[in-house]
């Protein structure tokens, strides 16, 4: 939804870097939003202690929270076809994450502009050691840093909810490749920091339409 | 309730409300009326059980059918020595011992530390049914031991002085054994009943009679398969009276129980219970009819009625565990326990 | 001891038990409207009390009743942390139905001071409500666990607690069985029964309980159990005059079917909700009956064998 009280929709002065290596979702009017429709927002659990590496570890604490868990509403749940306790991965450009399905009304959908937007949320508390483990959910931000201490946007974007277990592997690139397609991303995707003045922000030597690893142009 | 399968349920909207449920009909199905208790409606914590079950595996039940029997046969025993029934003696006195060892045996074998069943002798508390049959078997034990040892002592030892004063001690031996054997098959009902468990609790004023009657059933039963048919008529007698209590007991607990009594005739439970009633009326019969004349009747009444004896004590058991499931079980009764009272005195 | 003793209100329970010259009964009143679900006693409790942690086998285990994951009281959890999500049920409830209607954004209203669903009645809750929790060991005044213990194990100490003595327990269970809100256990592996101490050991030199210490908010209270009930007819009184109606105390009343709880709580909703029997009595109330009841079965019985062999010769 936009700002109504001024053109320019996002920090100006944040910094992008459009590489191949680094995309991002598409932003609202670019072409390819729609692949992804729903706002993930990531934050804590009391139980865990940031990326987790040591809370994991103690048994104590595991046993609290031992599994990363997408929290959804119903009516999403309904849509995509989603059950509680089952399993589900977030997919955004970068990367897809499996996680516990969790259904609750404390998720709402919000209704903006006119249109429905679901929102899902998780925490971002599980890595590949301890004696709970998971997939990493901060893999699934693009590098966007903020203007004064570059600390990287790791609490919202957009994303899609599929039901099921992630794939692995090869087919996970293969998954990803398919959605980047689908989206068009390429390194320059979501890169115009001024509104209204599409000058995407590259790195030197970055072509406007070189895409991410894999994908075809 | 579980997490649910399908999709787009949620951690359920207010998940403490379950959905109304209603009273089965009691009595026959296809009797066309509507229920005339209230629609069971309730709410617990995401379905989830309130009460633990018990952790009392199934040797407790045969325990307790071990226990019933070995009182049945020490009465037996007795009577029988002092009337100069010496088949049936020296039967139901083994009897008597083998379901006292095996009694043991389940016992401590149950217990989450069982290499200190003694401590079991360190209070005698009378709040404690177990305390209380603890100390009833420590009563009855030596002596129906005492009994049946005599009646193994081999014929060559026979004059050595052990086995003489053994011989001598026999019959007073019988006597207590007989005389606490009341105790022992009636504090079980107790010991089951004193819990929080309503599938128990609930039937605390008949579980007593029906397991009593079970006792009775199962000892003469006893007497009828291992003594000859002529010195069998008191196990017969007290084998018809007791299945008969049984199943009149039974009847009646049935009729007077509120919800459990989904507990007790669904399912596996129903189907253990259904099959203790054949197998004791057919025992009752059996009884009645021809282990006066054969002893093969005698030996398939008896089996029956053991069998159905078993089968009443696990069913009980099973019905218990049952009602520790479900929170409906524990929820719905006191809720209405607490609108009555509420009924009779509104809140301050 | 007096009839008192097995049923109804008593007012010295360690002396009823026996210590001479006890002090003050010490207990809990748990206050959940101030809960915040952190499980800090959980986790300040297992540590102090050494109770193991899940494993594979049994505790790492996503349970997904809200963010409760631990299940229930038992072997293994002597403090637990319920959460109970209750969506709105007045009449306003179904907001996005409505803006959808006309067509019009959601209005998610400004920020407030008081939670959605304070102001009023459980039947006009017009927003969402989170209940938490933290469940306890009673320590009823009548206690079913410790009426029959067969051992002698579960004894009443000088503060008034209920606690299981580790060396003398064989494991017999029947404390589980007894305990009318399912909260002792017998651990698996171990074969003893386990519950909450109130931390015995912290309240002999003084201290409070490990997770009265670490609760942040001080949902938990430790204190005296007269000053504590005190305290909490206040806080009642007080959410009552804010429009909480729905707010009660669980176990505060030494005239419930336990003879009052040394652990009480204050609950928001009613006890079912929480997992919490609605009327919990405990088995010995009943105790006369039940004996007399098997008196007569054994009179009966032993009747019947007399009768047997009076019936004739044969």
């Amino acid at each position: 939804m936009r700002n109504p009280l001024y053109r320019q929709q996002g920090n100006p002065t944040r910094k992008v870097f459009g590489r191949k290596d680094n995309p991002s979702n598409p932003a609202a009017g670019e072409r390819g939003f729609e692949v992804f429709p729903y706002v993930l927002t990531t934050s804590r659990l009391t139980e865990h202690h940031t990326a987790g590496a040591m809370s994991r570890m103690l048994p104590f604490l595991a046993e609290l929270q031992p599994a990363l868990f997408v929290e959804v509403s119903p009516a999403l749940a309904r849509e995509r076809g989603l059950t509680h306790m089952g399993e589900a991965h977030v997919v955004t450009s970068r990367a897809a994450v499996q996680a516990r399905v969790m259904v609750t009304e404390r998720m709402a959908p919000l209704r903006l502009d006119g249109r429905t937007v679901h929102q899902v949320w998780m925490p971002y508390h599980w890595g590949g050691t301890g004696l709970v483990t998971g997939d990493v959910v901060n893999d699934l931000f693009g590098v966007v840093e903020d203007p004064n201490v570059f600390i990287q946007e790791t609490k919202v974007t957009t994303c899609d909810v599929r039901p099921g277990p992630r794939p692995r592997g090869a087919a996970l690139t293969a998954l990803l490749e398919e959605v980047r397609a689908l989206a068009g991303i390429t390194a320059a995707t979501n890169t115009d920091v001024y509104t209204g003045h599409p000058v995407p922000h590259l790195d030197p030597e970055v072509r406007p339409d070189d895409t991410a690893p894999g994908v075809p142009r | 309730m579980s997490p649910s399968d399908r999709p787009g349920d949620a951690v359920p909207a207010d998940p403490s409300h379950v959905s109304v449920r209603s009273r089965r009909r009691r009595g026959g199905a296809g009797r066309g009326e509507e229920s005339m208790v209230p629609e069971a409606e309730f709410r617990s914590y995401y379905g989830r059980p309130v009460l633990k079950p018990p952790v009392w595996e199934h040797k407790i039940a045969y325990y307790m059918f071990a226990g019933g029997l070995a009182a049945g046969t020490a009465v037996l025993g007795a009577g029988a020595d002092l009337t100069n029934r010496p088949a049936l003696r020296r039967a139901t006195r083994l009897g008597s011992l083998g379901a006292l060892v095996a009694s043991i045996y389940y016992l401590v074998s149950d217990l989450g530390r069982p290499e200190r069943f003694h401590h079991m002798l360190r209070v005698a508390k009378p709040t404690s049914p177990m305390s209380v049959g603890t100390w009833v078997l420590a009563a009855f034990g030596p002596a129906a031991g005492l009994a049946g040892a005599a009646e193994i002592v081999p014929d060559r030892l026979r004059a050595l002085w052990p086995a003489r004063l053994l011989t001598r001690l026999a019959r007073p031996a019988s006597l207590a054994a007989a005389a606490t054997a009341p105790a022992l098959c009636s504090y079980t009902a107790v010991l089951l009943s004193h819990t929080a468990v309503p599938g128990w609790n609930e039937v605390r004023g008949e579980l007593p009679f029906v397991f009593v009657g079970s006792a009775a059933a199962s000892g003469g039963g006893f007497g009828m398969i291992a003594a000859p048919v002529a010195e069998a008529g008191p196990a017969r007698t007290f084998a018809a009276v007791g299945a008969a209590g049984e199943l009149l007991a039974g009847r009646v607990m049935e009729h007077r129980m509120g919800l459990i009594k989904e507990a007790y005739e669904h399912g596996h439970v129903g189907r253990l219970r259904k099959a203790s009633e054949a197998a004791t009326l057919a025992g009752l019969l059996g009884t009645l009819v021809t282990a006066r004349r054969s002893r093969v009747g005698a030996v398939a009444s008896g089996l029956a009625l053991l069998a159905g004896s078993l089968l009443q004590r696990v069913s009980v058991f099973e019905a218990g565990v049952e009602t520790t499931k479900d929170p409906r079980y524990v929820v719905v009764p006191q809720r209405e326990r607490l609108a009555q009272r509420e009924n009779r005195s509104p809140a301050r | 001891m007096t009839w008192n003793s097995l049923f109804g209100p008593l007012h010295d329970v360690a002396a009823d038990a026996g210590h001479e010259d006890p002090p003050p009964r010490m207990g809990f009143f748990t206050d959940t409207s101030v809960c915040i679900g952190c499980k800090a006693c959980e986790v300040a409790c297992k540590q102090w009390n050494s109770v193991p942690a899940g494993d594979d086998r049994t505790g790492f285990d996503l349970l997904g009743l809200s963010f409760d994951n631990t299940g229930a009281l038992g072997a293994d959890t002597w403090r637990h942390v319920a959460f109970i999500e209750q969506p709105a049920v007045g009449p306003a409830a179904d907001v996005l139905a409505e803006a959808a209607a006309r067509a019009e954004p959601q209005t998610l209203g400004m920020p407030s001071f008081s939670r959605p669903g304070d102001g009023t009645g459980a039947e006009t809750r017009t927003d969402f409500r989170w209940l938490m929790s933290s469940d306890v060991c009673k320590h009823c005044t009548h206690a079913g666990c410790l009426d029959v213990c067969p051992t002698g194990a579960l004894f009443r100490t000088e503060f008034g607690t209920v606690v299981v003595q580790q060396d003398i327990c064989n494991g017999c269970g029947y404390c589980v069985s007894g305990c009318p809100y399912g909260v002792i256990d017998r651990r698996e592996g171990d074969g003893r029964a386990q519950k909450c101490t109130l931390c015995y050991d912290r309240l002999h030199d003084g201290l409070e309980p490990a997770c009265a210490k670490a609760c942040p908010t001080d949902s938990i209270q430790f204190g005296e159990v007269d000053a504590l009930r005190e305290r909490a007819d206040q806080r009642l009184a007080a959410l009552h005059e804010r429009g909480v109606g729905s707010a009660l105390l669980y176990g505060r009343d030494t005239d419930d079917g336990v003879g009052g709880a040394g652990a009480f709580f204050l609950l928001l909703d009613e006890p079912e909700v929480y997992g919490l029997p609605p009327d919990p009595v405990v088995a010995t109330r009943d105790a006369g009956q039940m004996w007399r009841r098997a008196g007569m079965a054994a009179a009966a019985f032993a009747a019947a064998a007399v009768g047997a062999f009076l019936g004739g010769r044969r």
